[in-house]
Order: C-alpha cells, then sequence, then structure tokens
C-alpha cells in the first residue's frame, strides 16, 4: 500500500475498498442519515455538512470517530503514508443534485493527510460527484489528471501538499453522495 | 452608433440621472443596477451578433471558467467611447478617463472565484447583462462580499450594474450548474 500511495498520480493518494465490513458500512450510513446536515456554500461550493463526528450522540458515530482517533490507526495510517499522525478531525457530507465543491488544495496549518470515506451507492458518469485529482506544474494547477467516481465503502486517502488540488463534480440527479470526511494531523 | 442612441431615454434624462447617483453613493459600497438598460432593438441586434461569434473556452481550475470573446466593435461603441464615459461620470461623481472591456460568457460549468490579485486594481466595475429567461436555482449570480455580507446581482438581460470596489470588496459569478442546460450568459465586463 505505501508503494501505491507514493507512486499514484499527479499526486501521492491511494483508494481502499471494502473499508469495513458491509454490515457495518451499512450500520454507519443509517447513524449517518440521521444527523443533522446544514447547507455550506460559498464561492467554491455548496454541499450539506454534519457538526464535526466527536459531538454525535450517536453510539455508531463515535465509535467510528474513535476508531480513526486511536492511536493504533493513526500509527497504521501514518506507516503507509511516512507520516507521524497526532489526530483526525472529521463529519459527514452530503452532496445532492447540484452541489459541488470547486478546485482547491485543502491546505491549512497542521492538515498532513486528507481522508473520504464514501458511503453512497456506487455513482456513474452520468450521476457525476467524481472526486478529481488535478495536475500542477511550477505550483500552478494545470488540467484534470485522474477522476474517482464515489465507490460504496470505499476509503481515499492523499497527502495535503502544494500539488493536493482537488475538486468535487457537480452532482446531477436524485443520487445521494453520502461520505465521512476530515483530515489526520 | 453612439451611446446616447443606444441606451434607454430614460437614463439620460438629468433629473432621474441625479436620483441614480445619490443612491449609488448612498450605498455601501456603492452600487446600482439600472434594467431595461439598451434600448430593445439594439439589445436584441448585439445579443444575436455576439451569440454568432467563435469563442474560446478558458480554464484555470483554482480561479474561473468561461468562454471569452473578441471585442466587438458593436459592444465597444456601446460601452468604450466618450458619451459612455460621461454617463459614468455622472453617476460615481468623478472623472473616467480609460475603460477596460471584457466580453465572457458563462454556461454550465462555468464559474469565477474570490481571487485578490484578479481584481487588483478594479476600482468601480461595471457589467452588462445578456442572458436568456434565467432562473436564479442555475447559479450565474454576480456576488460581491464585503465583511462577510453578500451583495447579489441576478442575471437578467439587459441589465446594467455597477459597484465601487473600494474597502475590501471582493466578486465572484457563482456556478452555473446542470439545470441552465446548454443555456447561457454573457456578461461585458468592465473596470476603470
Amino acid at each position: 500500500m505505501k508503494t501505491q500511495f507514493i507512486s499514484n498520480y499527479p499526486y501521492k493518494h491511494i483508494i481502499i475498498s471494502n473499508f469495513l465490513s458491509d454490515k457495518k458500512a451499512k450500520e454507519l450510513l443509517r447513524a449517518l442519515k440521521k444527523e443533522k446536515f446544514e447547507e455550506k456554500d460559498s464561492d467554491l461550493f455548496q454541499f450539506r455538512q454534519t457538526q464535526e463526528l466527536k459531538y454525535s450522540k450517536n453510539k455508531t458515530i463515535r465509535e467510528f470517530y474513535r476508531f480513526f482517533g486511536s492511536r493504533e490507526f493513526l500509527n497504521s495510517i501514518g506507516k503507509i503514508m511516512g507520516k507521524k499522525l497526532r489526530k483526525s478531525d472529521m463529519a459527514g457530507t452530503l452532496y445532492i443534485d447540484t452541489d459541488y465543491l470547486l478546485c482547491h488544495d485543502d491546505r491549512l496549518e497542521g492538515r498532513k493527510i486528507a481522508y473520504v470515506y464514501y458511503l453512497s451507492e456506487d455513482f456513474k458518469e452520468k450521476d457525476g460527484g467524481a472526486f478529481v485529482l488535478f495536475d500542477s506544474k511550477n505550483k500552478k494547477v494545470t488540467k484534470a489528471a485522474k477522476k474517482y467516481y464515489p465507490k460504496w465503502n470505499s476509503l481515499l486517502l492523499f497527502e495535503v501538499s502544494k500539488k493536493s488540488w482537488h475538486e468535487v463534480e457537480e452532482v446531477v440527479g436524485n443520487k445521494k453522495r453520502y461520505a465521512i470526511g476530515g483530515w489526520f494531523h | 452608433m453612439k451611446f446616447n442612441e443606444g441606451v434607454n431615454n430614460v437614463y439620460l434624462n438629468k433629473p432621474v440621472l441625479d436620483k441614480i447617483k445619490k443612491s449609488y453613493l448612498k450605498s455601501d459600497p456603492s452600487k446600482i443596477i439600472l434594467r431595461g438598460f439598451l434600448n430593445e432593438d439594439i439589445y436584441q441586434q448585439r445579443y444575436s451578433k455576439l451569440k454568432r461569434q467563435k469563442i474560446k473556452q478558458i480554464k484555470i481550475p483554482d480561479r474561473f471558467s468561461f468562454k471569452k470573446y473578441a471585442l466587438l466593435q458593436e459592444v465597444k461603441e456601446v460601452f468604450d467611447n466618450k458619451e459612455f464615459k460621461e454617463f459614468l461620470s455622472a453617476i460615481i461623481g468623478k472623472e473616467v478617463k480609460k475603460i477596460n472591456l471584457e466580453i465572457r460568457e458563462y454556461g454550465w460549468k462555468d464559474y469565477t472565484l474570490l481571487h485578490d490579485s484578479e481584481e487588483k486594481g478594479r476600482r468601480v466595475e461595471f457589467f452588462f447583462i445578456f442572458a436568456p429567461k434565467w432562473d436564479d436555482f442555475y447559479g450565474g449570480s454576480k456576488i460581491y462580499e464585503k465583511n462577510g455580507k453578500a451583495f447579489v446581482f441576478s442575471p437578467i438581460g439587459n441589465s446594467f450594474c455597477l459597484i465601487n470596489k473600494k474597502k475590501d470588496v471582493l466578486g465572484f459569478l457563482q456556478y452555473i450548474n446542470n439545470y441552465a442546460g446548454s443555456q447561457s450568459i454573457i456578461l461585458v465586463e468592465g473596470w476603470i
């Protein structure tokens, strides 16, 4: 996994399929749907987001949050990524028809690795919602290099750097794009 | 054709122009929207001419995506001449010496993002809109922000919008979504 993470183009990233057991993933999605999603919009995005999930009252969600922040998990992810990780933060996101996130690099103090855990049914090209990775040259973003359509129960991880330009394509149609995401610091 | 022959006569009326100036200067940031700005036949002629032009898609993903038109003489003669400069001066209360113009088309998946460097040197910005029947839900509104407060200009055809950009006012064009389909808006964007 480490080799794959380092060698992936256009910047360090990896997708881990079937991250949880199907039963656990379904349980988590049921719990996530009960969370309150608030609409967020700016020049850069339009989507819905939960509060920081460490404050969730739901047992399943809190368990998942604790698992992501556990020393054991941070060490395993840190080994693959070649980073020393201290903690993680986490929120649920929901993209519905017309929601999008335009191109940005995620860089903010302390963010080392970004992650998105997909809990929506598989998306196809016509549904939009792809995670798009951009190529860059001389610190300037150039063109879309790779696309991943949300795949049920898969975890996407990428290194936050000057190169980590990405976007979420607009969702088109009735599919709901549920995910849990955040950063390892 | 001179500006004074193309613009809706009502906007050349001195008392009306004084009211526009007062309203512009009173708002914070200073701004004004003038609907039915050009005479309808001039508006339709220019719109048809623009739609026949060859255009080029321009995209810098972290800044903007739109199609750029060549500066048509028929557009310049309305928005870059002595009479138009005098019209602007009468509203903003300052002499207008030079006008910069661009014509852009925004359709599905197009946008501009808030960007300091993009806006540098634009003291007063204006834009004129060519648009089909448009629903705000499609996106495409021009939004200006000042201290977290947003000022929204919806894309309504034959409207002229003017805003003073000083004191940390930044603008962007809201992403246009799939409900716009093949429809688009054309903006004559200018700044002084």
